[in-house]
């Protein structure tokens, strides 16, 4: 019987010959290993799903034709060839290549927790995307967002019709002195490093103040875990690289880097001009690391380090129209550095601590032929943050907001005063030449409540306080700021808040020196009403609506003055209304961005007037479409035109060989509505183990000449405008792995 | 705003507009200075003005206008060019007769010095209310000049300090325009270099406004003009070269070169190139 028994498995045997088939299932370019897949054997309807790793084993596959089959949504259907396929073991890597591949494919951006009903977000999905932002620039694409001006070549950003000067910028929710490199072409952390970037631009929370207009801040990105990545690009104005990967299964690093030679093509424009020669070509770069280890359950610690420079120098043969003394010779360079050491502690499920420090230095000089601001400061900021939720109904923040800075400021520099823009030249100016040594503090404590009245109540009351003390002004300011949610239903979020926003004076302005020591902290007062709206009923496709209305009081600001330098005589209104859509339909996206706003200013003696960040009507509108490996996006702005104030003549002063403009009612007139249409193709080549993208960027395709100053002949009798950029095509290519 | 400046300053530079009159160009009637005979007095002291004007197309004529006189109500601090807050303003008129002032006439083109004189004399309480540093420094007195030629009004100021420093500026010198390294006697040809050599500048004793005392020396700065024709550098440095951009006119030729001292001196120096 045995010998029966073995004779008939050995028949069955040779009858059912098998072999085993397994592999790895990989996204095709990013080497992302897909788990939970079905994979499939046909015709013998054997089924296999993927492990975490991407792995899959079929046994016992009857040796000879097969097919393997893998269809996956979001994926290209694979299909093995038949003939064979099956004839004996094998290991097979297959890669699956996606539908739509997003711009920079080995990041994982986690889940945000929107905080501050009244901030917009991109993320680094968002704004890579974006038409406009220099190839995924975060603070360009973030000019597309409600409330932010078109400022030109400026480096600063307008918020709701407030002084760019009003506007703080932070990354990861420390103070630095600039978001945006020269001439404002790109952020000064390359766009791949950036998980966020976040705007409050008015009625925001206690967590942030120094800002009387609004806040916009990066957050750095945690680097990947799974596996080393890397990105490198190359265009006209810059190149730059990003390696990023786990160190240990606890710790993850990221190094990035960018140089720009934008200098080598002023050069070249430069090259045959008499009226100015570059010594040294302009020039930026910027470098980034982040390293994170997670040091137990409980803690985690991040550091980021961020270094920034830009230089420039060059000398102007032939003096300026309007200020004999601004020729010569012409250097500005502006660096800083931060690391930002932090650590967060899960305390437990109810309970967290933010730890976080940020130490660098800051250093600014300017030199005009021999005429020069050198700032060099020690900066040490501290912020810290225990966040409870007693209950469902009762969530506090308590935080604090510290900064220290050590400051050297030698200056060499005429005095400078300027009433709606029209100022005495620098020739005319009184000269102030000082060095000082400083330090001030700046010590903030904020309370933040979320209070429901119940745990199903749909009202959400914010009853927030923040104490801000300044030593250089001696002043302590309690700043209270409500605000009010109410979730409607499902699909509709209602807004609001009131609340004091209080920065201390600029540095110059409260010189002994150069402005004013009696000068006091300006404030402002925001109130704030808004919704959301979601059409999408949970889904990803459809339209998703906010609305913001805003109106913010100035007082105390500081204005020229004559005999004191600065007093705090100015006050000011801003009021307005944003709409923002955004509509998602298939493969198609696209967003309307609305701001209405009137920002005007009282300075005594002068009346009331609009500012010069005034633009009553701010329209964007923004498409993108992704086809297969192309992906095409589109902006197009309509602004109306800042306020000027026009100079009527000029009076000769026989001493500076200058004439002193005449002053015309300040901001009466306008420059040119601005137009403009900035389009942006991008193309995908899926390799199996990297992704190159090719890019054209294009500002302003039409060539709109578009007004952004005037300039005035040597003795004001004629005028003509001073148009933008003209159109500025880039083209690069970036390789990621 | 650093940064924007940087732009701003590539934007205007770069951009030559041949709509404007340029800087250098004499046409019209225009102030193109004021020469003072002290430019710094103590407190009581007086001081002779006189204008420096070019009418090259006026054709020759009588140009009246009016003169006031008051303490410097802040103007390098951004005061208005006005004598309004001045109770004590002194007014006058000032006639400026380009065919037969000295200095002008067709021969020179209608270009050089006015003949009529202004004389400054300084309040003796100009220093009531002022600091140290500006009782050292300098307190201005201006006088104003106001012309309507034309149809338009032209208006040029001059400042005389008062100071206790002791020591006075003295005007700056020119003691030649060169063209090419000589002294010039003919009109310059497209490209030719001109140039001017200069008495030296004085040094002086200045407080600055963290009250640290310091010793400075003139920067003398050059305007040239031109009847006819193109420079480089309208506003040079007193040893710095500057090229002549246009063919030579076929007529008469003037070029003017205004030395200033910054602060208040003042030379006039002209070649009449037939």
């Amino acid at each position: 019987m045995p010998f029966l028994i073995l004779l008939l498995i050995s028949s069955l045997s040779f009858a059912q010959e098998v072999v085993t088939i397994k592999g790895k299932l990989i996204e095709k370019g990013t080497r992302k290993s897909l788990a939970d897949v079905n994979a499939y054997i046909l015709p013998h309807k054997l089924k296999a799903i993927t492990n975490a790793k991407g792995e899959f084993i079929f046994e016992n596959v009857p040796k000879g034709d097969c097919q393997l089959i893998i269809n996956l949504t979001g994926y290209q259907k694979f299909e093995s060839q038949s003939a064979g396929a099956c004839g004996s073991d094998q290991e097979v890597d297959i890669y699956l290549e996606k539908s739509t591949y997003s711009s920079f494919e080995s990041t994982v951006i986690g889940k945000y927790d929107k905080r501050d009903d009244q901030s917009h977000t991109l993320t680094q999905e968002e704004f890579s995307k974006a038409p406009g932002s220099f190839g995924g620039d975060p603070v360009r694409a973030a000019q597309n967002l409600p409330g932010v001006a078109q400022s030109g070549g400026s480096a600063q950003i307008i918020v709701q019709g407030a002084s760019p000067d009003d506007t703080g910028y932070l990354i990861n929710g420390h103070r630095v002195p600039l978001v945006f490199h020269f001439g404002g072409l790109s952020s000064v952390i390359i766009p791949e490093a950036v998980e966020r970037v976040e705007l409050l631009p008015s009625g925001y929370g206690p967590e942030y103040s120094r800002a009387m207009g609004g806040i916009i801040g990066l957050t750095t990105k945690e680097p990947k875990k799974d596996r080393f990545h890397g990105m490198a690009f190359v265009d006209l104005l810059n190149s730059g690289g990003l390696i990023e990967g786990p160190i240990d299964d606890k710790s993850t690093i990221l190094v990035a880097g960018r140089y720009s030679y934008i200098g080598q093509v002023l050069k070249a424009v430069a090259k045959n001009n008499d009226n100015f020669e570059l010594t040294a070509a302009p020039t930026y770069y910027d470098f980034t690391s982040i390293y994170t280890r997670q040091i137990n359950e409980k803690n985690k610690f991040k550091t980021t380090f961020v270094a920034s420079k830009d230089q420039l120098e060059l000398i102007l043969n032939k003096s300026a129209n309007n200020d004999t003394e601004l020729r010569g010779e012409f250097y500005n360079r502006t660096e800083f550095f931060r690391i930002i050491p932090q650590i967060v502690t899960q305390i437990d499920d109810k309970s967290k601590m933010d730890h976080s420090l940020a130490i660098g230095r800051d250093s600014i000089l300017v030199n005009i032929n021999g005429r020069y601001l050198d700032i060099n400061a020690n900066v040490i900021s501290q912020r810290s943050e225990y966040v409870r939720e007693w209950s469902p109904t009762y969530k506090t923040f308590i935080g604090l907001d510290n900064q220290w800075n050590q400051s050297e400021v030698g200056i060499n520099l005429p005095t400078s005063y300027s009433i709606g823009g029209v100022g005495t030249p620098f020739s005319v100016g009184e000269n102030r030449k000082f060095k000082t040594e400083d330090s001030q503090m700046f010590l903030g404590a904020y309370l933040r409540q979320e209070i429901k009245p119940s745990a199903d109540s749909k009202w959400t009351f914010l009853p927030n306080l923040r104490v801000d003390h300044f030593t250089e002004t001696q002043e302590t300011f309690a700043q209270p700021r409500f605000q009010l949610r109410h979730q409607w239903s499902s699909s509709l979020l209602l807004r609001g808040s009131v609340g004091q926003y209080v920065q201390s004076p600029q540095p110059q302005e409260s010189s002994p020196e150069y402005g004013n020591k009696n000068v006091k902290s300006p404030y402002a007062i925001h109130y704030t009403a808004g919704f959301t709206k979601d059409f999408r009923d949970g889904g990803t496709q459809g339209l998703e609506l906010t609305n913001n209305y805003f109106y913010k009081e100035l007082k105390d600001l500081v204005i020229p003055d004559v005999q004191k330098n600065y007093t705090n005589k100015g006050s000011g209104t801003i009021y307005g209304s944003e709409i923002q859509a955004k509509y998602k339909k298939d493969d198609w996206s696209g967003q309307v961005v609305y701001t209405y706003l009137k920002s005007e200013r009282h300075i005594p003696k002068f009346g009331t007037a609009p500012s010069e960040f005034d633009q009553t009507h701010n329209l964007n509108l923004i498409g993108t479409l992704n086809r297969g490996r192309w992906n095409f996006s589109g902006r197009f702005r309509f602004v109306t035109g800042n306020p000027y104030t026009p100079v009527t003549g000029g009076t000769y002063d026989s001493d500076n060989d200058v004439y002193i403009p005449t002053r015309g009612r300040i901001y009466s007139q306008r420059f040119d509505a601005f137009n403009q249409l900035d389009i942006r193709i991008e193309r995908k080549v899926i390799y199996q183990t990297w992704i190159l993208t090719s890019y054209l960027d294009v500002l302003n395709v039409y060539n709109s000449a578009n007004q952004q100053n005037i300039e005035y002949a040597y003795d004001y009798s004629a005028k003509k405008k001073v148009r933008g950029l003209p159109i500025l095509p880039t083209i690069g290519v970036k390789g990621e792995f | 705003m650093k940064l924007f400046l940087v732009l701003s300053l590539l934007i205007f530079a770069s951009c030559g507009d041949d709509k404007f009159n340029r800087v250098e160009e004499l046409k019209g009637f225009r102030i193109l200075g004021v020469v003072a005979s002290a430019p710094e007095v103590a407190p009581g002291g007086a001081s002779n003005l006189q204008l420096i004007v070019s009418d090259l197309s006026g054709g020759g004529r009588t140009i009246n206008g009016t003169t006031k006189s008051c303490i410097d109500p802040g103007i390098s601090l951004g005061a208005s060019v006005s004598c309004d807050h001045d109770p004590s303003t002194v007014s006058g008129n000032y006639t400026i007769d380009t065919i037969n002032d000295a200095d002008l006439g067709v021969a020179n083109l209608y270009t050089g010095v006015a003949s009529d004189v202004v004389n400054v004399t300084v309040p003796a309480t100009i220093f009531v209310g002022r600091s140290s540093r500006e009782q050292f420094n300098g307190v201005g007195y201006i006088t104003i000049f106001e012309f309507t030629v034309d149809g338009k009004t032209e208006t040029a100021f001059k400042r005389v300090a008062a100071t206790n420093r002791g020591t006075f500026n003295a005007n700056p010198s020119i003691t030649s325009i060169l063209l090419n390294g000589t002294n010039i006697n003919s009109k310059p040809n497209k490209n030719d270099k001109l140039q001017v050599t200069t008495a030296a500048p004085e040094s002086y004793n200045f407080i600055n406004v963290d009250g640290s005392q310091e010793v400075k020396t003139e920067e003398l700065q050059v305007a040239w003009y031109v009847s006819y024709g193109e420079l480089n550098k309208p506003k040079a440095e007193a040893q710095e070269e500057v090229k002549y951009l246009s063919s030579p006119p076929g007529s008469t030729m003037v070029i003017l070169t205004l030395l200033r001292d910054d602060r208040g001196g003042f030379f006039i120096q002209r070649a009449v190139l037939p």
